[in-house]
């Protein structure tokens, strides 16, 4: 019962550290809540799309003519295999939509439609129900591939194949989980049973009047459905690569993807993101367990007297933990249950914010389990530290505390910094926070901890939108690209690189193409280079040789490979062994990639043609790189179609990450302002007799706002030094474990000075700003309260 | 003739206190001349410490005037009254008082600074040679509490004359001190005051009141009666005793 008057005493007493607490935990609580509810929704969704589409555990795309019908029903045949569905389709080379193109390695696929079409409501938050039957002229298509054009329905949309251009209006939406989500290159569009006959009908003409005056043009295509019997027990990506060890299935595909991959895929980005935030989050969690530990010693330091008359009174040490227990747990409880509730009508706006990026609409989901363990941790955490924090109560003497004569603990140390008549305040204040330094450590700490995590993120930021640092790690990044029209010459590359650079000067040439090509007997994407040694090597070296290939870490990793092993690539059927000679980052496939020269995927009878690709000195003249590309297909058009290549970083994922920065930004400095008050709030009370002091001899308010939020400023200055070296030496690793999965193993920042530079004016000023707003109350001390009646 | 230094006219303060005021001053009205060592003396609650901080402008008075240098410090603005705190008025403390982070040097010296009428080199010599004088340059880089409370009073002195005040208040600078301590506290006024400067001291100590050579006492808030006394003599110090026990008896002390 004495607990629970000594509670309501302390709570009323210091209602100022009980309500930060409370805001402190409910930001924890609510942000948590929404951000996994988020991240469950998403998941969720694509789940549901994925049951109501019925995807196939593989899905692969041929050139009609690889195709076999002997292929097929080897496939039906497996003990595997459930079911096999085969569709005719036609292979768009490139779709437009006013100025906006988008095309991928012809691995876009004009589809019939079918009744099961399922199209999305207008506003994308859910689905609408089974698609209208399209109209001549009217087309479907995913919204991953009206997010690249920058469309809506209603707008023209016009398609590329080998026999001309075709256009359709867009008449919808339409729910597509394996390839409609902006991560995945692959795209299928539907269009009408008039319109694909029409089209079909031309395309194969186009085939045949090629054939007959010797050209090669292939523009009918076929996709597959293949469903795993309910009897096998392999996951997706063990099926394919257990059905293509058997028929080779995949070997001869233009591409496939597995079930498995397509949803890591479609929620890779809502992964990363909500990953970040997920750890930021937890940050701020052991944030408020070290402003409680701040809170408490500061408050034992403070009512060391109060708790010696306690420990008179009989009151031991578990009985006082115990009540700091219930006054923070207290308010840890309100702030969890107030955050939660206020994060319900949060989730329902912005559970569907990935949407464009995953194009299948969120379903509503709170994973009340996880929520409630972030909470549950902070109550553990708060508690053991709480626990720990109250043994100093066991050296308080209740004789000594009584009688006045406890030990110093103010004021743990001093540097002999001068004060300064020309910098009086912030002499003084810098002498006030080497005088209490053990009182400053904690906010030290979180200071260090959100510049790391601000710097980190402004790196992040920094680094996706800067070609050079792309470049770095392994990214491509280039201004013109020429599509080839035919074999190309080493002669040919020379004149198109001299054309250009009467232009502008060329930074780094590719010359290259992306195939599926089987490695170890599973479909992986192989960067095909003219020049192997263009991509920067993490470890080892570049292919030089025919027989040699470096691979990215992740697929060394997942095939349990190392340096110097010999694998067995395929192309079409044909097989050879190659060596690994080093490793290389790829941003393809989520890094399940291997790099060869072109001499060596000829060994297998890879003979594609090579893609020209230039990445140059000023880049950012967009209307230069105009010109260069209209003056490529002037000169070189019967070869190569070029073009000026726009944006190389998905919008919507270039707007996630700035959100996202933003969102760390703001809780940041949310933070900075709830510490701030709550440390200030605890420093002033101790120093309110020396800030009369102050007054009586002859200093003004003005001046000591200035000292008090000098102090914090100082603290705030080395905080982030402290959160700068931090990330020198750890941002790249972090940054390295959350995109992993995007195939990122060794990311590497290109630390400016603008990314340390933001976050900690940010930081500092957050710091300065708020304690000068807090030590307004230096106006309320009375030099009157230094007088002893 | 004395030069008058300061002087108080119907000064009242109150404070709220159980929903109504609590009168603390009523209309008190005196003089400080220059060079004298002017002791106020009363009971506990008397309201001489509320006079004195009404005097040197540390608390403003709720009605009168204080008149210093032709100027009313009870109107002042708070730029003007910090202006006079560390240029023309010193003050000392029961409880010292010294800011704890600071040593007995830089507390000494950081009011110096604010004066910016002098070069820091000499607030630096100037706050050394008053630590000297005062008998603590020995201890001058220690923290206050690192050193005795004699030492610390001391150190507030010489805090309070840094700045060369017209006017020196102390408020019951022995209360917090030991005999020893006490004695050399007042023998340091004394000096002080020797060499020209005023001091207006509240004390409920009558040996400490010996040595000032005017005492006003206050009851209730109202000034109630003024002895003048000879300069301060040791040898005296017993004939002073009894002068002035006899004085407060007739003010039912």
């Amino acid at each position: 019962m004495e607990i629970f008057t000594l509670l309501r005493a302390n709570i009323r007493h210091k209602k100022g550290s009980f309500v930060s607490v409370i805001l402190l935990s409910l930001i924890i609580a609510m942000s948590v809540t929404t951000i996994l509810s988020i991240k469950e929704s998403a998941f969720k969704g694509v789940a549901e799309a994925n049951e109501i589409c019925q995807t196939p555990d593989v899905w692969a795309v041929y050139m009609e003519f690889m195709l076999t019908g002997d292929l097929v029903e080897e496939l039906r045949n497996s003990a595997m295999v459930e079911r096999v569905e085969v569709l005719d389709s036609v292979i768009v080379e490139k779709a437009r939509m006013g100025d906006e193109e988008y095309q991928y390695r012809n691995v876009m696929s004009l589809l019939q439609a079918d009744e099961d079409i399922r199209i999305l409501k207008e506003d994308l938050s859910g689905i609408q129900g089974n698609a209208p039957k399209l109209q001549k002229g009217e087309i479907y298509l995913s919204q991953g591939l009206l997010t690249a054009l920058h469309g809506k329905p209603g707008d023209r949309l016009v398609l590329e194949t080998v026999a001309g251009e075709h256009a359709f209006t867009v008449k919808g939406v339409m729910l597509e989980p394996v390839m409609g989500s902006s991560m995945i290159g692959y795209k299928n569009l539907c269009i009408s049973e008039a319109d694909f006959s029409e089209i079909y009908s031309a395309v194969l003409k186009a085939e045949t009047e090629a054939m007959h005056s010797g050209e090669k043009k292939h523009g009918l295509g076929k996709c597959i459905k293949i469903y795993k019997a309910d009897s096998c027990a392999l996951t997706s990506g063990q099926f394919r690569r257990q059905l293509n060890l058997d028929t080779g299935v995949t070997d001869l595909s233009f591409g496939s993807i597995t079930r498995d991959m397509s949803i890591q895929y479609t929620t890779l980005f809502a992964e990363v993101i909500t990953s970040v935030l997920i750890v930021f989050i937890m940050i701020l969690l052991a944030i408020v367990v070290i402003v409680t530990v701040h809170s408490i010693s500061v408050e034992i330091e403070t009512n060391y007297v109060m708790f010696g008359v306690l420990k008179a009174q009989g009151f031991d040490k578990n009985r006082i933990c115990l009540l700091f227990c219930g006054q923070y747990l207290l308010a840890e409880v309100i702030g969890s249950v107030l955050g939660i509730l206020l994060s319900i009508p949060l989730v329902s706006i912005t559970s569907n914010i990935f949407v464009t990026i995953t194009a299948v609409p969120a379903i509503v989901s709170v994973p009340v389990g996880r929520i409630a363990a972030v909470p549950v941790g902070l109550f553990a955490l708060s508690t053991v530290s709480i626990f720990f924090v109250t043994r100093m109560i066991n050296k308080i003497s209740p004789v000594r505390a009584i009688s006045g004569a406890k030990k110093e603990i103010y004021f743990d140390g001093r540097i002999n910094a001068p004060i300064s008549r020309r910098l009086l305040s912030l002499s003084l204040a810098l002498r006030q926070f080497t005088s209490a330094k053990r009182r400053y450590a904690g906010v030290l700490a979180i200071v260090a901890v959100l510049a790391f995590f601000m710097i980190t993120v402004t790196a992040l930021a920094g680094t996706v939108n800067s070609k050079t640092a792309i470049e770095s790690m392994g990214g491509m990044v280039t201004q013109i690209d020429a599509a080839p029209k035919t074999r190309l010459s080493d002669e040919d590359y020379q004149d198109i690189e001299q054309e250009i650079e009467r232009f502008a000067k060329i930074r780094r040439a590719y010359y290259s193409n992306n195939a599926y090509f089987s490695f170890e007997g599973e479909e992986m994407m192989c960067c095909v280079y003219k020049d192997p040694a263009s991509m920067p090597v993490l470890k080892g070296r570049s292919p030089v040789y025919n027989n040699e290939i470096a691979v990215s870490p992740i697929l060394l990793d997942e095939f349990g490979l190392r340096i110097g092993d010999e694998v067995t690539v395929g192309w079409s059927g044909k097989k050879g062994n190659y060596l690994i000679t080093g490793t290389v980052q790829f941003m393809n496939d989520a890094g399940r990639s291997f790099l060869m020269s072109y001499e060596a995927a000829s060994e297998i009878g890879y003979d594609g043609w090579l893609w020209c690709c230039y990445s140059l000195e000023n880049g950012d003249e967009e209307t230069l790189n105009a010109e260069i590309a209209d003056a490529l297909n002037e000169r070189f058009g019967d070869i190569i179609e070029a073009e000026a290549s726009g944006e190389w970083l998905d919008e919507s994922v270039g707007t996630a990450i700035e959100a996202m920065q933003m969102i760390i930004y703001a809780f940041s400095s949310l933070f900075s302002l709830i510490v701030t008050h709550m440390v200030c709030s605890r420093a002033f009370a101790q120093e309110r007799t020396d800030i009369g002091i102050y007054k009586a001899v002859g200093f003004m308010t003005a001046g000591l706002r200035r000292q008090f939020a000098f102090r914090f400023l100082i603290l705030a200055a080395l905080g982030s030094a402290v959160g700068g070296v931090l990330s020198l030496f750890l941002s790249d690793k972090v940054l390295g474990l959350f995109l992993r999965s995007t195939g990122l193993v060794s990311f590497r920042t290109n630390l400016a000075f603008r990314f340390y530079a933001i976050p900690v004016l940010i930081i500092c000023g957050s710091f300065f700003v708020f304690s000068y707003f807090v030590s307004g109350r230096i106006k309320k001390v009375k030099i009157r309260e230094l007088v002893t009646e | 003739m004395k030069n008058t230094v300061l002087s108080a006219r119907e000064l009242c303060k109150s404070f709220a206190h159980n929903g109504g005021q609590a009168h603390v001053l009523s209309h008190v009205s005196l003089d400080l001349y220059e060079g004298d060592f002017t002791v106020i003396m009363g009971a506990s609650g008397s309201g001489k410490s509320t006079l004195l901080y009404a005097l040197s402008g540390m608390d403003r008075a709720t009605a009168g005037e204080v008149i210093y240098d032709g100027r009313d410090i009870v109107r002042l603005k708070e730029k003007e009254l910090a202006r006079l705190r560390y240029t023309d008025f010193g003050f000392i403390f029961q409880q010292i008082h010294l800011v704890s982070n600071l040593t007995l040097f830089e507390n000494v010296a950081v009011c110096g600074y604010l004066n910016k009428s002098r070069s820091a080199a000499d607030v630096r010599k100037r706050a050394h040679s008053l630590l000297e004088q005062m008998s603590v340059a020995h201890v001058r880089d220690h923290l206050p509490t690192q050193v005795s409370g004699g030492e610390q009073q001391r150190c507030a002195i010489a805090r309070a004359v840094i700045n060369s005040p017209r006017v020196l208040f102390a408020d019951e600078p022995t209360g917090a001190l030991n005999r020893k301590n006490t004695a050399d506290v007042l023998d340091l006024l004394m000096q002080l005051n020797r060499d020209g400067q005023s001091v207006l001291m509240v004390t409920h100590d009558i040996r400490a009141a010996l040595r000032a050579n005017r005492i006003l006492y206050i009851g209730d808030g109202k000034l109630m009666g003024e002895l003048s006394l000879p300069p301060y003599a040791v040898n005296e110090e017993k004939s002073r005793e009894t002068q002035v026990n006899a004085w407060l008896s007739s003010l039912e002390w």
